[in-house]
């Protein structure tokens, strides 16, 4: 007898009961006692379904090392995750109403850039856009707060953060009008041009609000940065509905361009008038004749060259006075909008 | 499937007390149990009190949220320790009484009046003559098909040493089988 056989031996004893099979009687009745024992001794627990009771069946459940090896290390690097990531959100959704000046107010910025680097670039013109009226509304929060500290210091810093934004949004414009099909990018731009209509009439209530000589220096930059924005939208309106032969609302453009005219005098009117400014604000009236009985003819392409070149004398003549009014040159070039436009427009 | 079966039994067991869980673990060992308790102390009147003793400790353990891993192994663990307190309460009783105790490798109270089939009678009967820890893997093993990880956990041994102690139990039935077997030739 090998092995084998023997073990075929001992394998059909089991069913005999020779080979100690309980009695039937015994199996019952012992069952009956042990039931009757265990329902007196203890009540039924009703535990409710925590994730440690997940877990405790998961435990229960697997293999002994796939769960120590592979489900409780998962697991706990989920939970770290968790918690990390979720502090993380709860404190970007406290600092969702900060303001500048306040300790949450760059996890918000922080939390905007990684928003739009997350953002395709086909939208980000948009996000661009929403973060102006953010920074603007910033902005007006600050001014509607009477016993807010360091008012004037963080009004400031809030209409610089709003001038930065706008012209980010004027570069995405321009980007988006080199890669995108017109129809989009015309879609963009007249958004653009609706909210710098909107932010400029923010921006002139601001001003009259505004009892600081200097935050009306920041406030002035602003609308000329607001005023580059819409004058930007206007012109990538123009050119791509002429590159794509689309069909545009005359009308409604020809009052938009109209606008802008107007825009461009006014400003040309509040610069202070001295020897070497006199020379170009006569030059920019003549730019602004020539848009004008261009804008007759319903010539827009014409119409927005000139607006553009009377835009950028006077951000020329603006960026001089702000030069010879301020002690370092320097300080004046970083914090003047109309020396980046002038610079943008040059380089074109 | 059958082992997570088990696992699921007990789960329930353990979380929500819940007897009928219990009840069903019950039906699913009890059989295997006695037999391994039948084996050890030979009376049946014995092992089905041990059996009994077995289940209700086995109980008590899960109720106090004790941490159980393996279900085969606990129960033959308790089954096993019940069995070595019942020698030594008999060991104590022999002292002080000085009454004899059945052998536990006699075969005093099996049936006999079952057809049990000649050759199998016989490995019956030489398990029994073997070795108790050898006699205990081999029913483990072949009886149960226990597996041998668990078998080491029961009766504490290394896995390595496990398989040795069932290899050389089988070869000592061998050799108690073969030579009743030559000389009926």
């Amino acid at each position: 007898m090998n092995n084998k056989e023997l073990i075929q031996s001992i394998d059909q004893l089991k069913n005999q009961d020779a080979a100690g099979n309980p009695d039937g009687n015994f199996v019952a009745k012992n069952r009956e006692i042990l039931m009757m024992q265990i329902k007196n001794s203890s009540v039924p627990a009703e535990k409710p379904f925590t994730p440690a009771y997940f877990l405790h069946m998961a435990e229960s459940l697997m293999p002994a090392n796939l769960f120590k090896f592979i489900v409780r290390p998962v697991v706990l690097s989920l939970l770290v995750f968790g918690v990390a990531f979720g502090s993380w959100a709860a404190s970007v959704s406290a600092s969702y109403n900060s303001l500048p000046g306040d300790k949450l107010y760059s996890l918000k910025r922080m939390a905007e850039k990684a928003q739009l680097t997350l953002t395709s670039s086909n939208d980000k013109p948009s996000l661009q856009v929403e973060l102006a009226s953010k920074r603007l509304d910033e902005v007006a929060k600050i001014a509607e707060k009477p016993s807010i500290s360091n008012k004037d210091e963080r009004t400031k810093m809030a209409v610089k953060n709003f001038t930065q934004q706008v012209q980010t949004v004027k570069i995405a414009l321009e980007n988006l009008s080199t890669e995108q099909e017109p129809a989009r990018v015309i879609e963009v731009a007249q958004m653009v041009d609706r909210k710098t209509a909107e932010y400029a009439t923010v921006l002139e209530k601001t001003k009259d609000s505004t009892a600081t000589l200097e935050i009306k220096k920041e406030v002035e930059f602003a609308t000329s940065a607001v005023s580059d924005a819409g004058i930007k939208a206007i012109e990538v309106i123009v050119k791509k509905s002429e590159e794509g032969s689309l069909e545009i609302n005359k009308e409604e453009v020809a009052n938009n361009v109209g606008e802008k005219i107007k825009i461009v005098e006014q400003s040309v009117n509040q610069i202070t008038t001295s020897t070497i400014t006199s020379t170009v604000k006569e030059d920019v009236k003549d730019v602004l004749i020539e848009a004008k009985e261009a804008l007759d003819s319903n010539n827009f392409g014409v119409v927005v060259d000139k607006l553009v070149e009377a835009k950028n004398l006077v951000n020329t003549v603006v960026a001089d006075n702000q030069a010879t009014s301020t002690p370092s040159g320097a300080t004046a070039s970083t914090s003047t909008p109309a020396g980046e436009t002038n610079s943008t427009s040059t380089q074109k | 499937m059958e082992g997570l079966k088990d696992k699921y039994l007990l789960f329930k067991a353990q979380t929500f007390k819940d007897a009928d869980s219990y009840g069903a673990i019950y039906d699913r060992y009890v059989t295997r149990i006695y037999r391994f308790i039948y084996f050890k102390v030979g009376s049946q009147t014995d092992a089905e009190d041990i059996t009994s003793e077995t289940f209700l400790k086995a109980w008590q353990y899960i109720k106090e949220s004790q941490q159980v891993k393996n279900l085969n192994a606990f129960l033959y663990s308790i089954a096993r320790n019940l069995v070595i307190d019942h020698y030594r309460f008999q060991a104590k009783k022999m002292e002080f009484e000085e009454v004899p105790i059945a052998e536990p490798q006699e075969d005093n109270n099996l049936p006999q009046t079952l057809d049990i089939k000649k050759n199998e009678e016989k490995i019956l009967a030489a398990l029994k003559t073997l070795k108790n820890e050898y006699c205990e893997v081999l029913i483990l093993r072949y009886f149960d098909d226990v597996p041998v990880g668990d078998i080491s956990q029961i009766i504490g041994k290394s896995t390595g040493n496990t398989r040795v102690l069932i290899h050389r139990a089988l070869a000592a039935l061998k050799r108690v089988v073969e030579p009743q077997q030559k000389n009926e030739q």
